[in-house]
């Protein structure tokens, strides 16, 4: 079902001449990216700091097993059903996290052929990355495009893309009629938003004890990357946090580091010079917020999942399980520091530096295409 | 000396007047609607006031350069119309005098008048500080848990005219007979919904309009009366009841009748597409496509707009949608792009005029709108496909 160690070797040496800026490919994507004003240089840097540290042969190897593991043992008795000869398209956001990247390894690893629909809004990264693909894997890696219309006749056996649920049936309809997909396509589509941490006492307490900055290491840092990274826009990214306290009890030492981030790694979307609307808004409804550059911090859940809102809500494990049921697919991951909830969770110091392996919507799409 | 009473009757009547006078611009009213509900809605003045709007500044040349169709300059307000009497002075608005600042409202566009997030309704009761008693109150559905909205209405008459006026821009009355059928929402007597057909109904001088009991099975002859004085049904219900009754198996409605689902597919099944809804519909009653219609309107609104068949909402004169951004809902977007609809429905001239829903919605140039479900908070947030091409 999976493609072999040649495979991985190959997309392995790809992934390294495109991190040491073969051709000039990295430099001239992130320049574009940036002059472009797409996303900020410290974003960027940050992208590809993981992709040298989590794309290597070791954990691409331990992927690959992993999946066929569980491939197997879903499917004992059944006759395998390769890809080999399918085609896959995938749909890329305009967002930095890796989900792009992901999908990319994950059709090669599969053994399909790759066409990628890029992001009108972040089409050079991933280009140059193509490119020194297609080198490697000329079988397998066949078009990429910013425009839809160039898939005209696809009829792509397996759609990958990430997008909200209203975007879901406009997405589908124009593949149909496109026929850019084929008439059996399966579709998976990632439709997260954001994700939850979790706090205990013992982490409240540490939060009230830290100061901001370098010399603070810890919780307090992974809480505040974990919620402003890629300007807390990504899935991965923390849009409310369940703790034991008010937000007040901690405001002291969270919003001064929150600020300090912001200063440091000013936001690119974050243009606008007039007071925010929503915190207009509860001011004048006299709930309790707080902000943090273009970050509000409230309690107000109506607010919850909203772009530059952390909602802090008081509460316990029950509390998370009930947001996590409420917000359904819209929650990417729980975040904790040590404590054991009865739900899926992963470390909060992962929040922004997720394993090539880490599972969009809870789903492992290596798997997923090898069904 | 006038009455107490009077003095109430009389201002709402002057506004009912101002509200639904085709000779005064949308943009004039608009102005005027708000510089009341800045001095009379506190809640409302004090959301202005946070967000930097200048309110204590009035333009002086108020009344000597206002052009309707330039939205760059001032307004030229008239206090003889409409607003002449206000009740907590018996003379008339005073508008508040002080330091200009900024350029005063009345200097921008009616879409610059700040829409208040609608949740307000939900968490704060909304009245003017001259209401004592109001003569109807409205409450949302309340679905899923959720606390309701409650909408006073101060003035049932203006809520009827909206209503009547309305209705009248989009059908000729004379010629329809209004069936309902409205399982659900008989159970709030506070349901605008209810409300609005029951309007409707006492208002059709035929006799022939009315709701369908529940209890009983929808039949062919339940409509004869209708057929026989060569009148048109006009068929109201919510998404989720129509759907039922097709489920069910509804009957065949004569040729020239009219469905109207009034939204609320969310609430009992599962959600489907309005293409999907209404091509249900017209299956399910042997009506063709473009007799499936619908109605937008909510409990915290007073007027209403009609989908007539073309598949986009119209307004009437006095309600206006625009389509904000979601990130910074004071501006607009402009046709073609989805955002959160903005309301300002100047018949909820005693309580909130000013609106941002939570629906998503999309425009055409000619100002007709497409209603398309709630607008998810969390869109901004994480990887997003576009339709770029």
């Amino acid at each position: 079902m999976m493609q072999s160690d040649g495979q991985i070797t190959r997309i392995c040496k790809a992934v390294d001449a495109w991190l040491g800026n073969e051709s000039g490919l990295l430099e001239q994507a992130r320049e574009r990216t940036i002059s472009d004003g797409l996303f900020t240089l410290h974003d960027v840097g940050h992208m590809l700091e993981q992709v040298a540290r989590t794309v290597t042969c070791e954990a691409i190897t331990a992927w690959v097993e992993k999946s066929r593991d569980s491939y197997a043992v879903q499917n004992s008795g059944r006759k395998d059903s390769a890809v080999y000869d399918k085609n896959v398209l995938c749909l890329h956001a305009g967002n930095l996290p890796m989900i792009g990247l992901q999908d990319i390894i994950a059709t090669l690893l599969s053994g399909a052929r790759y066409h990628g629909k890029l992001s009108a809004r972040d089409p050079w990264l991933l280009d140059g990355l193509l490119r020194l693909l297609q080198k490697q894997l000329p079988e397998n890696v066949i078009t990429w495009s910013t425009n839809l219309d160039d898939f005209e006749e696809l009829r792509a056996d397996r759609i990958l893309f990430a997008g909200s649920e209203a975007s879901v049936e406009p997405v589908t309809s124009r593949l149909w009629e496109l026929r850019a997909a084929g008439k059996a396509a399966r579709f998976l589509n990632r439709t997260a938003r954001f994700s939850i941490a979790w706090l205990s006492g013992k982490d409240v307490e540490e939060l009230r004890n830290k100061t901001s900055g370098a010399e603070s290491p810890g919780l307090l840092n992974d809480l505040v990357e974990a919620v402003m990274r890629y300007e807390g826009r990504g899935c991965r990214s923390v849009a409310v946090v369940v703790a034991p306290c008010e937000l007040s009890d901690v405001a002291g030492t969270l919003i001064p580091a929150l600020q300090d981030y912001v200063k440091k790694y000013p936001f690119l979307h974050s243009i606008k010079p007039e007071k925010s609307y929503w915190a207009s808004y509860l001011e004048t409804m006299d709930r309790d917020f707080f902000e943090s550059g273009p970050i509000i911090l409230t309690g107000d859940t109506d607010l919850m999942g909203k772009e530059d809102v952390v909602c802090w809500i008081s509460g316990d494990a029950m509390t998370v399980q009930q947001i996590f049921e409420k917000a359904g697919p819209k929650v990417q991951s729980i975040y904790t520091v040590e404590n054991p909830l009865p739900l899926y969770t992963e470390a909060l110091s992962r929040a922004q530096k997720p394993p090539i392996d880490w599972k969009p919507d809870g789903v492992d799409v290596l798997r997923w295409l090898s069904g | 000396m006038l009455s107490e009473s009077e003095t109430m009757s009389r201002f709402f009547e002057s506004w009912r007047r101002s509200i639904f006078d085709p000779d005064i611009p949308f943009r004039r009213k608009a102005l005027d609607v708000f510089r009341h509900q800045v001095s009379h809605v506190p809640i409302y003045a004090r959301f202005c006031d946070t967000l930097g709007i200048d309110l204590s500044a009035e333009s002086d040349d108020d009344n000597t350069t206002g052009s309707d169709d330039d939205n760059t300059t001032g307004s030229d307000i008239d206090n003889t119309t409409g607003s002449d009497i206000d009740p907590t002075t018996g003379s008339g608005i005073n508008p508040p005098s002080g330091p200009k600042k900024n350029p005063a409202i009345s200097q921008y566009s009616d879409a610059a008048i700040p829409l208040m997030p609608i949740q307000v309704f939900r968490d704060l009761l909304i009245r003017p500080d001259y209401l004592t008693i109001p003569e109807a109150v409205f409450r949302s559905s309340g679905t899923s848990g959720s606390r309701q909205s409650t909408h006073e209405i101060a003035d049932l008459t203006l809520y009827e005219e909206s209503c009547l006026r309305g209705f009248g821009r989009f059908y000729d009355p004379e010629q329809f007979a209004v069936r309902a059928w409205l399982p659900g929402y008989s159970d709030n007597p506070n349901s605008s919904l209810v409300a609005m057909i029951d309007t409707l109904i006492r208002h059709d001088r035929s006799g022939l309009s009315r709701f369908l009991p529940l209890d009983q099975p929808m039949h062919e002859s339940d409509f004869d009366d209708i057929r026989e004085q060569n009148k048109r049904i006009m068929l109201f219900g919510a998404a989720f009841g129509l759907m039922d009754l097709v489920d069910s198996g509804a009957p065949a409605l004569p040729s020239g009748s009219v469905v109207v689902e009034t939204g609320g597919m969310k609430t009992r099944r599962r959600e489907i597409p309005k293409q999907e809804l209404h091509h249900r519909l017209a299956e399910g009653f042997a009506i063709p496509r473009d007799a499936v219609h619908s109605e937008y309107g909510m409990a915290e609104m007073c007027s209403q707009a009609w989908n007539n068949g073309s598949g986009w909402f119209a307004c009437p004169p006095w309600l206006k949608i625009t389509i904000r951004d979601p990130q910074y809902p004071m501006e607009l977007l402009s046709p073609g792009k989805e955002g959160l609809i903005g309301v300002a429905d100047l018949a909820n001239v005693h309580s909130l005029s000013f609106i941002l829903t939570q629906d998503r919605g999309v425009m055409r140039q000619d100002g007709t709108f497409q209603v398309l479900g709630r607008w998810d908070h969390a869109e901004l947030r994480g990887c997003n496909f576009l339709m770029e091409s």
